[in-house]
């Protein structure tokens, strides 16, 4: 009995470990949910002399801006799926309170690799990945989104805005105030293991290092690292 | 006096009463007026000694004022030193981890925690002032935290707020096993955060968001607060002021954040209202923490509950008169409400005085 509390405190940690190591084995059981190949254009690697772990983050874009009135996060009905509560018109003077009391609200995005998406942005921009959907579980996105190869669904945190309406000025016409829902953060960071990160000593930072990565996402959304390719294709 | 010696805040609590009862004693003025004679002052004084050495012999005390003021300095040291320590640990294992395979990782991981919590035991079990055993418990805490992280970071598994309660639980165990009072405020910080994130969690939003809802740390802070009312502590005696304080500041920031920003609130009103009511709920509160902790005899909570007074005071002020008042003229108002503060404390003190008399 009296060492009761330092077993307890040693069992916490094996327990802990345990139900991690589990989390990370059951996501990888299964079918996985996605197989992706991407590139240095849409994971950046960054070299850090105090870390030797290999780290890329994914880069992605979201087709909205705050004053695309009309675009995917603008869709209120798409607002409400998330979770979030769109009772007050835009041009209610209590709107911008309303609105900004509204804390961020977890669900799901798919993102679309070199798809229709991001062939409709203008700039041609370097990266390929671009959000194309939002839905509170997974598997209603998945249902809408089956190409496994093109389009992952990751979990990601969705905030609420409220644009205030702006007059006319010079060459734009005047905006109506209005609501629209923006991705806040997603898991970027992806984390490569040996054997795999050893190809990565002698490539540099992003920009310039060049590299495709074999990305699987497992049962949880959770993706590992099963393929790397250094150099131009 | 020694029956009642149980922890070692109270052996010091009992050391520092004999050498002040002892330093008294050899006053003229009050050896003029007991006229102890030379076989008491022999007696009080076998007494006095008897009593210092059996406290510093099994709980190690300072027995004088030179020593005490040492002590804090090894403190400070100890505390700098294992924050240092934790530090050099975790970037240790940043700079070389990617060198070895996910196995040997995830096996340096699990183990390191253990290894600081064996450390820990073996330095208790060696000396007893836990000097020691604090700085390889601190390393053994921040051991588990780098656990649990990187093996989230291995996995790219999505952030949870469950990693909070297992740090919280391993915090609290090797806490109360060794009577540490730093790690009980880091292990109850960790469960409060863990019970707001739980709650944010569980309603849909992020769990990273937990703070931006001030009223369910509010809430939690006053459990905090009031827990050593429901949990006896006969062992670490001096663990209650540490949830008092833990808890009194969870809610006070909680009220203040709130009377500053309305709009995360739950309450459906407008902003400017609520941060209205709870500038004068921290009012309200600050004076009740003043008032309980003198009835209480809880001199940090009233040290605390003042200070917040003054704050939340401060802020009324502030947003009174700021805007059309001169500058120059606005801190002579605070300045002057300080002095009428201190003077009313005063005539306090001195009724309080007057009653016990």
């Amino acid at each position: 009995m009296k060492r009761l509390s330092l077993f307890a405190a040693g069992a916490v940690v094996l327990v802990a470990d345990a139900f991690a190591l589990i989390h990370a084995a059951r996501n990888r059981a299964g079918q996985s949910d996605a197989d992706i190949v991407l590139t240095n254009q849409d994971l950046t690697y960054v070299k850090d002399p105090d870390n030797s772990g290999v780290t890329l983050n994914l880069r992605w874009l979201s087709p909205a801006t705050p004053y695309n009135e009309a675009g995917l996060w603008s869709d209120r009905q798409m607002l409400r799926n998330l979770g979030f509560d769109c009772g007050v018109s835009p041009s209610d003077p209590r709107a911008a309170e309303f609105y900004a009391r509204q804390l961020p609200r977890t669900a799901f995005v798919a993102l679309e690799y070199n798809g229709p998406g991001w062939r409709s942005l203008p700039g041609a921009p370097e990266t390929r990945l671009v959000a194309i959907d939002a839905a509170p579980d997974p598997a209603t996105l998945r249902s809408r989104h089956s190409d496994r190869q093109s389009v992952i669904v990751v979990p990601a945190v969705f905030q609420i805005w409220f644009v205030p309406a702006l007059p006319a000025m010079r060459d734009e016409p005047a905006r109506a105030g209005h609501i629209v829902g923006s991705i806040r953060q997603l898991p970027s960071a992806i984390h490569v293991p040996k054997p795999f990160s050893e190809k990565f000593r002698g490539v540099a930072s992003s920009p310039d290092g060049i590299y495709r990565v074999h990305l699987r996402y497992g049962s949880l959304r959770e993706p590992w690292v099963t393929g790397v390719e250094i150099g131009p294709q | 006096m020694e029956q009642a010696v149980r922890s070692e805040a109270t052996a010091q609590t009992v050391a520092d009463r004999v050498r002040v009862l002892r330093e008294e004693f050899a006053d003229p003025e009050l050896k003029a007026v007991l006229s102890l004679t030379p076989e008491q002052v022999a007696r009080f004084e076998a007494w006095a000694d008897a009593s210092m050495a059996r406290l510093a012999d099994q709980f190690d005390v300072d027995t004088s004022a030179a020593q005490k003021r040492i002590s804090w300095g090894m403190r400070i040291a100890s505390t700098l030193g294992a924050i240092a320590i934790c530090a050099a640990v975790v970037l240790f294992f940043m700079r070389f981890w990617g060198y070895l395979d996910t196995t040997a990782q995830v096996t340096i991981l699990v183990l390191t925690p253990l290894a600081a919590l064996a450390g820990t035991e073996y330095a208790a079990r060696r000396e007893r002032t836990l000097y020691f055993a604090g700085l390889m418990a601190l390393v053994a805490l921040t051991s588990f935290v780098m656990n649990l992280s990187v093996i989230g970071e291995i996995f790219n598994i999505a952030s949870t707020e469950r990693a909070l309660l297992a740090w919280a639980i391993f915090a609290l165990l090797i806490a109360y096993r060794y009577g540490l009072r730093l790690i009980l405020w880091i292990g109850l910080a960790l469960l409060l955060s863990y019970c707001a994130a739980a709650l944010t969690a569980r309603l849909g939003y992020s769990w990273l968001d937990f703070g931006d809802r001030p009223e369910q740390l509010a809430v939690m802070g006053l459990i905090v607060f009031w827990t050593p009312l429901a949990l006896r502590h006969s062992r670490n005696s001096d663990f209650p002021p540490v949830y008092r304080l833990v808890g009194m500041l969870t809610f006070l920031i909680a009220v203040l954040s709130l009377a500053e920003w309305g709009v995360s609130s739950y309450l459906p009103f407008a902003a400017v209202t609520l941060e209205r009511a709870y500038e004068l709920v921290g009012l309200a509160a600050s004076a009740t923490f003043v008032w309980l902790g003198i009835v209480r005899g809880w001199n940090s909570v009233v040290n605390t509950g003042a200070i917040f007074f003054a704050i939340f005071m401060f802020c009324r002020l502030y947003h009174w008169l700021w805007d059309w008042m001169p500058k120059y003229l606005f801190f002579t108002v605070v300045g002057l409400l300080g002095i009428l503060l201190v003077v009313g404390f005063k005539r306090m003190r001195g009724r309080v005085a007057g009653s016990v008399a």
